[in-house]
């Protein structure tokens, strides 16, 4: 009983028949290979455009790099400015970025006064970890309610889940961050309102840990109602599948026919939608990010663009346009694993 | 195999609905529909007549009165600087309404000539022209938004550029693939073969069908428009403070939560997403993943 069970199909599956595992990583590979060289021309396109828009921006910046300074430099110091800025067309300033880049050079942050290799380096660790906690919790999050929804359909939960998914969906996440902040923070009192760590603090995992609940909180919240809309849809469907039934039919116990018959035929609709998804959910993330303080490269991104930093502005666009990318990549690289009827090639 | 006599029988034809139950069946949501319609009107009204009716100087402040909490007087509360928060907020959806209508119906047209000129032109262009779509759609919006408001900093035109800039690719691709599955069409063809010119058959046949799609489009578009905005503004890289839209009414609302005033920032909050869920409501069936 149970080898039959276990050499069942996953429910709706069709067999593929002619192809071997190993033709099929083969084509993972190549699909990871074609996003990969997709991507090369996209970063080139997105970093002219911010040389460009910085070349015909209106204004002046010396002035932007001195900030309240501006109207005490002298004539001499103001020229050594402009000379450090340079005085050069953009497509050489592009140029000179290009080829410094691959080597780590990618020029001087004139808001933060660092490298900007050293800023980059410092900030997207933090991004990364809000980001990947932010969606586990979203997605741990959506699986229960979704499964909860779909086994009672007509219960009280399911129909409160329904408006209430949908409400949260037109807040924007700035909101529920600022929303977030003002109730558990500035209103109990329970968890520190911004940072990394408290002031002066130095940065452990204690410190960083309890800092990071809000902001985790917040980026959650905000993917959490199209991943539970899209698994609680998708979970519906699969209890309905004959497949499900026959399972059921055959004694595997309710809590095996949930985990391994119905949630990953509801994951594979969800995830083939998480791929184009990511480019909100990092741009989600530079919201809550710049509402916490949090020292991500998000709000980098953002004290770049308030200072005219050009450089740490295409650094961190290109950088988080690459974290949406491969994030959609890794979301196919899934699907291609769990459902085999997807077909590598055609992604 | 085919004379196996347990397999289910399969008619030639599909069994065609009842028609009466499929006519008489209720559209997605009427009532839902028709109070995301009433609040909508509400909120225009809102936005019109207040600044009209209440005649006040966004400029002038009022330390006197300070920030007060909802009351009679003022029932959204005054802000830090004692300016009465119905009056701005009537100010700000005001603007954010025009930004975002500016923005979104840019966005459809570029969308429009994008995707046209793609399925008319075909060949190279149009390759060429998805290639353009995809590229802009794996950038994150906001990303692109916040560059372009880095160089070309804080007004409304900035606002409707990139709202417009970022927004057209959904646009092209419906109207491209509307035009495509067109050609396929039997109508189309025998058209075609009456010998009605393209321009004949595309006013005759393309153009009502593209209006219905593009006015859906436009009304997805408005409420993404109205976050940008507010976004953008918030972020500090949109409209100047002094122009109170409701992105820069957030903007003082959340420095204003630091000192206990919550009013002053769930008047605007409560105004966006009021005006969200509204016009998505008055979309509500045919939004299905049309958007994101």
């Amino acid at each position: 009983m149970t080898t039959l069970q276990d050499a069942a199909p996953p429910p709706g599956a069709r067999t593929t028949g002619s192809r071997t595992t190993g033709s099929r990583a083969s084509a993972a590979l190549r699909l990871a290979g074609r996003r990969l060289a997709w991507a090369l021309p996209l970063v080139v396109v997105i970093s002219l455009a911010v040389f460009a828009l910085a070349a015909v921006s209106p204004t002046d910046a010396a002035a932007s790099f001195l900030g309240a300074r501006d109207e005490f430099a002298g004539a001499a110091a103001r020229q050594g400015v402009e000379g450090l800025l340079g005085d050069r067309h953009w497509l050489a300033s592009w140029w000179e970025w290009v080829v410094g880049a691959p080597g780590g050079d990618l020029g001087w942050s004139t808001s933060v006064r660092a490298d900007v290799g050293a800023v980059v380096a410092a900030r997207l660790p933090w991004t990364l970890l809000l980001m990947v906690l932010g969606l586990a919790l979203a997605a741990v999050l959506g699986v229960v309610l979704a499964l909860v929804a779909a086994l009672r359909p007509h219960g009280v939960l399911a129909r409160v889940l329904a408006g209430g998914l949908w409400a949260l969906s037109a807040v924007p996440s700035f909101l529920v961050a600022t929303t977030l902040m003002a109730v558990l923070s500035l209103g109990l009192g329970w968890l520190p309102a911004g940072g990394l760590t408290d002031p002066g603090a130095p940065v452990t995992a204690a410190q960083v840990g309890r800092h990071l609940v809000l902001p985790v909180l917040a980026v959650a919240l905000s993917q959490l109602p199209w991943i539970a809309l899209h698994l609680h849809r998708a979970t519906t469907d699969q209890l309905r599948t004959t497949s499900t039934e026959a399972a059921r039919l055959r004694g595997v116990p309710e809590r095996r026919v949930l985990a391994r018959h119905v949630l990953p035929g509801a994951a594979v609709p969800t995830l083939a939608i998480a791929g184009a998804r990511l480019p909100e959910v990092v741009a989600g993330s530079v919201l809550v990010e710049q509402v916490f303080g949090w020292p991500g490269l998000g709000q980098g991104l953002v004290q770049a663009a308030l200072a005219q930093d050009f450089a740490l502005l295409a650094a961190a666009t290109v950088l988080l346009t690459g974290v949406a990318l491969l994030g959609g990549l890794l979301a196919d690289l899934a699907l291609v694993r769990i459902d085999p009827r997807t077909d590598p090639d055609a992604l | 195999m085919r004379s196996d006599p347990y397999a289910p029988a399969r008619p030639a034809i599909r069994p065609r609905p009842v028609g009466v139950i499929t006519a008489a069946r209720p559209r997605a949501l009427p009532a839902g529909r028709v109070v995301a319609a009433a609040g909508l009107v509400v909120l225009v009204l809102y936005a019109l007549l207040v600044p009209v009716l209440v005649p006040v100087d966004l400029d002038r402040v009022d330390y006197a009165t300070g920030p007060t909490p909802p009351s009679l007087a003022h029932p959204f509360g005054t802000d830090l600087a004692g300016r009465d928060l119905l009056v701005r907020g009537a100010h700000g959806l005001r603007v954010s309404l025009v930004a975002a209508l500016a923005g979104a119906t840019g966005a459809v047209v570029l969308g429009y000539l994008v995707g046209a000129a793609c399925a008319l032109v075909g060949g190279r262009l149009d390759r060429w022209g998805m290639r353009v779509v995809d590229g802009v759609n794996a950038v994150p919006h906001l990303l692109l938004g916040i560059v372009v408001a880095a160089a070309l900093r804080g007004s409304l035109l900035t606002i409707v550029l990139v709202v417009a800039a970022t927004h057209w690719t959904q646009t092209a691709r419906l109207v491209r693939a509307e035009l495509l599955a067109l050609g396929t069409r039997d109508f189309y063809r025998a058209a075609v073969s009456l010998g009605l010119t393209r321009r004949q058959v595309l006013r005759h046949h393309a153009a009502p069908r593209l209006a219905a799609q593009l006015a859906v489009a436009l009304g997805l578009l408005v409420p993404h428009a109205v976050w940008h905005e507010s976004t953008l503004t918030f972020l500090g890289l949109g409209l100047p403070p002094h122009q109170p839209s409701l992105g820069a009414l957030l903007d003082l609302g959340q420095q204003a939560l630091l000192s206990g005033a919550w009013w002053t920032l769930a008047a605007p909050a409560g105004l966006l997403v009021a005006v969200t869920l509204c016009l998505a409501g008055c979309l509500a069936g045919r939004t299905e993943d049309h958007h994101g």
